[in-house]
């Protein structure tokens, strides 16, 4: 997509170029519609089916008669997600406050090791592979470790989250300082420019990209590990809601709060793709996720 | 094979003490990767470039071109012989900015606009802001592309990117401009524009260039000399002067002389 997107640009430009046209940024007619058709289409067939499948779903639960503690309907869903909209956000708060510490913490971990891996190759040989095993370990299995060591409290939370965040950054920020074109490294080279200028300069602007691909990962990872380890342990928070109303067999409000995770996954990400859009302008056309 | 014993006065262009009159001299150059069977990817090279003289190496892929290239701007080491840019070492030369580089694929920043891609350099050698904007913007129009700084380079042609590597390769002032193949991804009529505007440019900059290309008519078109590269061990079979008046217009690639020494070349290369 990047690609061919990259050489339509080309092309049209050296027309341009050849016609000696003001506009350098000439694209053809033709070219935008197709890109307005496809954007329609982006957009368009998703929400179709995500409202294909919502409405069978409310027509199977309602025609069969299923009750409410089995399977409710998404109407009833909604109801409930608006009767106690209090209650949803008050538990969100710590939810969303321990994502973002863990989020930040482990980003910014990850971020730091990539660059100390880089630029110190025996450093990397030694701790790299213990991350890749590390992050092989699920983290279901990990939590109750942590509530055993560290005790149920907001810094267990912090640790877990922080530790989700942290592998897929590492991962993608390590690509990215890689990334570099040898030819541009050959050309910091050839002025004895320092190390430094060539981390700000070069590796730094190349691997943003690469960071923003992790972000967007974790983001929504951070929301995810936050919501498992309230449900393992805790006493607030919206895996804390998921528990307790399935404890209660109030299944409109665990799906209730099901909903509400899923709307925070979704505008972790939301944000992130943003502060994408905003800080790495030169990469737009490439907005594809990386898992 | 040296070639400043018969090189033409026009081309002498300081040809005072004998320090500045070779600005690269390699002597019995030579480079070998460890390895079973170890390679030799350059055996024996002499070459010496005279002050503000363009030299091309010609050779077909793999005859070590690029490599030497790399070699003289001190990106690659040697395993034998010896390398004299300005009369001391490459480094030496890396250190006092004396290097311009001009690759295969432009290689510009994609989050620069065309000038801040022009002021890398000057920034990453301690230039000022105002001698860089000075800088880039005169050399900027000297290529073509005035009125276009602040165009990303996703938004130029191959051509126009090309371009801008060079004015990028020329905003330090270099006394050697290393360019590696630098218009082998434009197309043919590209190519010969190109060509012209680069002659342009060099006779107004006056730098030496070394300039690495697979394309015979290029190499006589541009050259005051061609240096043939066998790829067997990567040796320098032949140096070919080009006596063909400067400035050089583009009609020249039809005269008589043009075609004898491109056929001549041409014989070199394919035997």
């Amino acid at each position: 997509m990047k690609s061919l997107s990259a050489k339509v640009t080309t092309l049209s430009t050296e027309v341009t170029e050849a016609a000696a046209a003001p506009s350098p940024t000439f694209v053809s007619p033709r070219a935008s519609d197709r890109r307005r058709a496809s954007t329609m289409a982006h957009w368009l067939i998703p929400a179709v089916v995500i409202a294909c499948v919502i409405g069978s779903w409310q027509a199977v639960v309602v025609l069969l008669g299923l009750k409410s503690y089995f399977i409710p309907s998404p109407a009833l869903i909604a109801e409930t997600f608006v009767h106690n909209a209090r209650t949803i956000w008050d538990n969100a708060v710590p939810t969303i406050e321990q994502a973002m510490t863990g989020f930040a913490i482990g980003n910014l971990l990850a971020v730091l090791l990539s660059i100390w891996f880089v630029h110190a190759r025996s450093a990397r040989r030694a701790f790299y592979p213990l991350a890749i095993i590390l992050q092989s370990i699920p983290l279901v299995a990990l939590a109750p470790i942590a509530i055993v060591t560290i005790g149920t409290g907001f810094a267990t939370k912090v640790v877990m989250t922080a530790i989700i965040s942290f592998f897929p950054t590492l991962v993608n920020m390590m690509r990215g300082l890689d990334s570099v074109d040898p030819s541009l490294v050959e050309l910091f080279k050839s002025v004895d420019a320092k190390r430094s200028a060539v981390l700000r300069k070069l590796r730094w602007p190349s691997a943003l990209p690469y960071l923003f691909a992790g972000l967007r990962i974790t983001a929504s990872a951070s929301v995810i590990g936050a919501v498992i380890v309230e449900w393992i342990g805790g006493t607030q928070g919206l895996g804390y809601m998921v528990i307790n109303s399935t404890y209660q067999f109030n299944t409109p409000l665990l799906w209730a709060s099901l909903v509400a995770s899923s709307l925070l996954v979704l505008a972790a990400f939301g944000l992130v793709s943003v502060a994408d859009w905003l800080l790495v302008p030169w990469n737009r056309t490439s907005s594809t996720v990386e898992v | 094979m040296q070639l400043t014993s018969s090189l033409p006065e026009r081309i002498a262009v300081e040809p005072t003490s004998e320090k500045t009159t070779a600005v690269v001299e390699l002597r019995d150059v030579g480079l070998c990767y460890a390895g079973r069977p170890p390679v030799q990817v350059l055996e024996g090279v002499n070459l010496s470039v005279r002050r503000g003289s363009f030299v091309s190496l010609i050779g077909p892929s793999g005859c070590g071109k690029s490599t030497l290239l790399r070699i003289v701007a001190g990106i690659l080491p040697v395993t034998s012989g010896s390398v004299l840019v300005e009369g001391g070492s490459p480094l030496q030369a890396q250190r006092a900015h004396r290097f311009g580089f001009v690759f295969q694929d432009a290689a510009l920043l994609p989050w620069r606009s065309v000038q801040e891609n022009v002021e890398l350099l000057g920034e990453l050698v301690g230039l000022t802001p105002d001698e860089r904007r000075d800088r880039s913007s005169a050399l900027l129009s000297l290529v073509g592309l005035a009125g276009r700084e602040h165009l990303r380079p996703s938004q130029l042609s191959g051509g126009m990117r090309q371009r801008v590597a060079i004015a990028r390769a020329l905003a330090i002032n270099p006394s050697i401009l290393l360019m590696d193949e630098p218009f082998s991804a434009v197309d043919e009529f590209q190519r010969e524009l190109l060509n012209t505007e680069l002659l342009r440019i060099w006779n107004d900059q006056r730098n030496s260039v070394l300039f690495v290309t697979h394309n015979i008519e290029e190499a006589v078109y541009l050259s005051d000399w061609v240096c043939v590269m066998s790829p067997n061990r990567g040796r320098i079979v032949e140096l070919i002067p080009v006596e063909l008046e400067r400035p050089r217009a583009s009609e020249v690639r039809v005269s008589p002389e043009f075609l004898a020494l491109r056929s001549h070349l041409r014989e070199v290369l394919v035997r």
